[in-house]
């Protein structure tokens, strides 16, 4: 198993600035999730899929991202058209297929893949980094995009832990297929896996303060807009680089708002 | 246990959301900055664990570290649950952007009980045996309550979705006996080799 990340490309969406275009996706994102119209949604999937087009990413790096949602709808969207109620359209026995059960199948479908359209042209297009960053202009707390930001890093290393372990479990005549084996197993990777981070994060923790990092003694690091570093007594994140919106990121967003509007204006007509 | 995107009404997610606010905003106040490589860590533990799936005869479970997670962070808890998911979302798909909130909400409150009760025992004796069966105990007890939650959330905004919720349920039912015994072993080992590790809950 492998995490996917940023791919590199040159494309319209990859250079729209992080801050615009997770603002301009995450109105989609709502609106993909909480429209009830299938004719909508068709819309909506249609601009969904406008955007990876435009992103040129490979078609195949979108579907792998749907491949556990659809795995789940695969069980759930079928036993909701047999359970929901409503009105019968086909029946077997005491069995039957409804209508109501089919619609929202189908509605719950759109929202998925749409959603997920919109998700992973931001994440494919974006660096980690600066979709965490982008964060800080949504209000998100400052501890909370540090926490953010030392977890994607941790998250790697744990990883990798972890394959080794279970890799060194097995080459060891650990049996993955037994479930008693698979308990024990369990118990030790997770305990381990507890022990050892809740150590680490101690050592990072102190390492942390050897380097000043305490705002409790007011001393921490602003950045100037000409990209140089200031001790200042405010609490702030360093930053080494700055977020520049250009015309073409509000043009952008301007587009997809509009095409949005307009979606939503045809259904009422 | 996850709730994924487009279930919900726009009331709930939204409901969700505040309700997140508050569990979050309640664990900043709480937290310190040297905790935040503990949060931080235990956020990439939570998120990596959550990917482990165990054979249990013909399936899979994977775990949901409501209680070792509550445990060991106590008030804490919702900043490594709201990292996790928001991370389980961006790289795997797994539960839903709309839906943070109230993943963060269901999550946070059983954790912050499991952490609420554990306390308690733990003040009230040192013996390891019963510490541990208390935690696998109340861990069950609060992935019970959690999927209650979810069939009384989808009840309130999705009833067209309520035949699955319970089964959902039901499945989680066995989900939550495998991992309070699990979790109930874990604190065991843990009070064994790293006693220091919970002595705040003393």
């Amino acid at each position: 198993m492998y995490i996917i990340e940023y791919i590199e490309k040159k494309s319209p969406i990859h250079a729209w600035d992080p801050r615009i275009k997770f603002a301009s996706l995450l109105v989609c994102i709502f609106a993909a999730a909480f429209s009830a119209s299938i004719q909508n949604l068709c819309l909506i999937l249609v601009l969904s899929i406008s955007v990876m087009v435009f992103s040129k990413i490979n078609p195949a790096y979108y579907l792998k991202k749907l491949k556990h949602p659809l795995y789940i709808l695969f069980f759930i969207l079928p036993l909701l058209t047999i359970s929901s109620g409503g009105t019968v359209l086909i029946s077997y026995g005491k069995a039957a297929v409804y209508k109501e059960g089919f619609y929202w199948s189908l509605i719950i479908f759109l929202r998925a893949v749409s959603v997920i359209g919109f998700f992973s042209s931001l994440f494919f297009t974006t660096k980690y980094n600066h979709i965490i960053r982008a964060l800080e202009s949504f209000l998100i707390p400052k501890t909370i995009i540090r926490i953010f930001l030392s977890t994607y890093r941790f998250i790697h290393m744990f990883f990798d832990y972890l394959t080794h372990t279970v890799n060194a479990a097995r080459l060891r005549g650990g049996n993955i297929k037994n479930t008693l084996w698979n308990f024990n197993a369990a118990i030790g990777i997770l305990t381990t896996l507890f022990i050892r981070g809740i150590e680490q994060s101690e050592t990072c923790s102190a390492s942390m303060r050897l380097r000043g990092f305490d705002s409790a003694r007011g001393a921490n690091f602003s950045e100037t807009g000409n990209g140089s570093c200031n001790t200042a007594s405010k609490d702030t994140t360093p930053v080494l680089t700055e977020f520049k919106i250009s015309v073409s990121d509000y043009v952008k967003m301007l587009i997809t708002l509009i095409l949005l509007i307009l979606i939503f204006i045809t259904e009422k007509l | 246990m996850h709730i994924s995107d487009g279930i919900l009404s726009a009331k709930i997610c939204a409901a969700g959301y505040a309700g997140a606010a508050l569990v979050t905003g309640y664990a900043l106040k709480k937290i310190k900055n040297g905790d935040i490589p503990r949060v931080s860590v235990i956020s990439a533990v939570f998120f990596i664990s959550s990917l482990l799936h165990f054979r249990v005869g013909p399936s899979s479970v994977h775990l949901l570290l409501l209680g070792i997670v509550g445990i060991l962070l106590g008030p804490l808890s919702p900043l490594v649950f709201f990292t996790g998911l928001f991370f389980q979302f961006m790289m795997f798909s797994h539960g839903g952007i709309t839906t943070l909130g109230i993943n963060t909400v269901i999550f946070s409150i059983p954790s912050l009980l499991i952490y609420s009760g554990n306390k308690t025992i733990f003040k009230k004796t040192t013996h390891t045996v019963i510490r541990s069966v208390t935690s696998g105990v109340l861990t069950a007890t609060g992935i019970f309550f959690a999927a209650f939650c979810i069939l009384l959330i989808i009840y309130f905004s999705a009833k067209q979705f309520i035949g699955i919720a319970f089964l959902f349920s039901a499945s989680h039912a066995v989900l939550a006996v495998f991992e309070g015994a699990i979790t109930g072993l874990v604190i065991n080992r843990i009070l064994k080799v790293k006693p220091e590790l919970l002595a705040f809950l003393c």
